[in-house]
């Protein structure tokens, strides 16, 4: 879905509002093959307004995506649904208008809106870094082999802390500053 | 322009710890040499899996890698052909032995070197930069972090004269040492030339422990 902001100047009064399909399966996975399997047909709904010469999108996204395990590669389901709101300007001093936390696109020379785009980016930005499997999810033992192993964060975490203890050997020196901070609690 | 310290050397041996531990006197420049050629080997050959630090230890004739990664799978490949694969190029390149141990990092979007590289992965697949910049930003103010700023340099969208752009949420107190501020640099390398991606993500304060036992805020009489 592309629209040009001559197009979208007739909208001044009253908004656009879209409810559609898109197929971007094809385009997703050969943009981002090493982080996306497949994708469901993306449902959209939302509208977009125009005034004074920029264009408010908002929309709804609804969609499945088949995504590959973080832990494992396995291919994994990921039901997405998310809203987002942008703002295109036709031109780059318009930027000012904008609060900082806000996603606001300059567009090019052509001056088109392309949604199908901000949606497959969208989509991809929503994809979390880490993606587990049910099974995976549930606690399931962590692969080892031969001089090598898997370890949670929190187990190497407990690990270092407890072989970072002061060897025993040396722990007749604390008695040599009993006035110290250390020895007071 | 003030001139700017690395904020993660800055915070090393006050609540950072070093990447490297071990010892040595007479045989340092070898082990430091052999401990720079795993990080290029590791770096090269993981440069798809999400790597984000890479720890060294050793102790008598045998390095022990601790690779902190966000998808093990990667590290792993098929039945653990990869790492096994790995493991072998390790004890060669070194001539001792080597154990791999794969952390799973559990909290990726509060780590400056995964979020700059999936800014920067973004940007070589041709995403708007202030899209990605926001779409980053928003996952990590998500996960926890008290703040974070990211920085994108280079030619924008394209643009004929490169420039910076920068945008920040919540806090990052560069000058604070008690302040876990994790800081990475990375790089795109779009169809226009490099972008630069600087990213400091504040995750809260670290106190002292006294004798093994955590203490927060308010028994030390912070703010």
């Amino acid at each position: 879905m592309k629209w040009s902001l001559k197009e979208l100047a007739h909208y001044k009064d009253e908004p656009l509002s879209f409810n559609s399909t898109l197929d971007l399966n094809a385009s997703l996975t050969e943009r981002f093959s090493d982080l996306i399997l497949a994708v469901d047909p993306v449902q959209i709904k939302g509208d977009l307004s125009y005034e004074k010469g920029d264009v408010m999108v908002t929309a709804t996204v609804t969609t499945v995506l088949t995504v590959p395990s973080s832990r494992s590669l396995t291919p994994v389901k990921l039901p997405t649904h998310f809203s987002f709101t942008e703002f295109y300007l036709a031109d780059a001093s318009h930027l000012e208008r904008y609060e900082s936390d806000e996603t606001v696109i300059v567009l090019d020379e052509d001056q088109m809106i392309d949604l199908d785009e901000a949606v497959a980016e969208n989509i991809v930005l929503g994809i979390p870094m880490r993606v587990l499997s049910s099974e995976e999810q549930t606690g399931a033992p962590l692969p080892t082999g031969s001089d090598w192993e898997v370890v949670s964060e929190d187990d190497y975490v407990a690990h270092a802390t407890k072989h970072n203890s002061v060897d025993p050997r040396l722990a007749k020196l604390k008695e040599l500053f009993p006035d110290q901070d250390d020895n007071k609690n | 322009m003030g001139q700017k310290i690395n904020p993660t050397g800055f915070r090393v041996g006050v609540i950072r710890d070093w990447q490297a531990k071990w010892y040595a006197e007479k045989d340092y420049a070898t082990y430091l040499n052999e401990d720079l050629r795993i990080r290029k080997y590791i770096a090269t050959r993981l440069a798809e899996a999400s790597v984000s630090t890479v720890e060294i230890e050793r102790a008598a004739n045998r390095v022990n890698v601790s690779i902190h990664t966000a998808k093990p799978g990667m590290v792993i490949g098929k039945g653990g052909s990869e790492v096994e694969a790995l493991r072998k190029e390790l004890n060669k390149l070194t001539g001792k032995r080597v154990h791999i141990n794969i952390v799973e990092i559990k909290k990726p979007d509060l780590d400056a070197h995964l979020v700059g590289e999936s800014i920067a992965r973004q940007l070589e697949g041709r995403v708007a930069f202030r899209r990605a910049m926001r779409g980053a930003m928003q996952r990590t103010m998500r996960s926890g972090a008290k703040g974070i700023k990211t920085q994108v340099a280079g030619r924008l969208n394209g643009a004929d004269m490169s420039r910076v752009e920068s945008y920040s949420d919540g806090t990052v107190p560069l000058h604070t040492l008690r302040a876990d501020i994790d800081y990475s640099w990375d790089e795109a390398q779009t169809t226009y030339g490099k972008l630069g991606v600087k990213t400091w993500i504040y995750r809260g304060e670290i106190l002292p422990q006294k004798k093994g036992v955590q203490t927060n805020v308010k028994e030390q009489g912070g703010k």
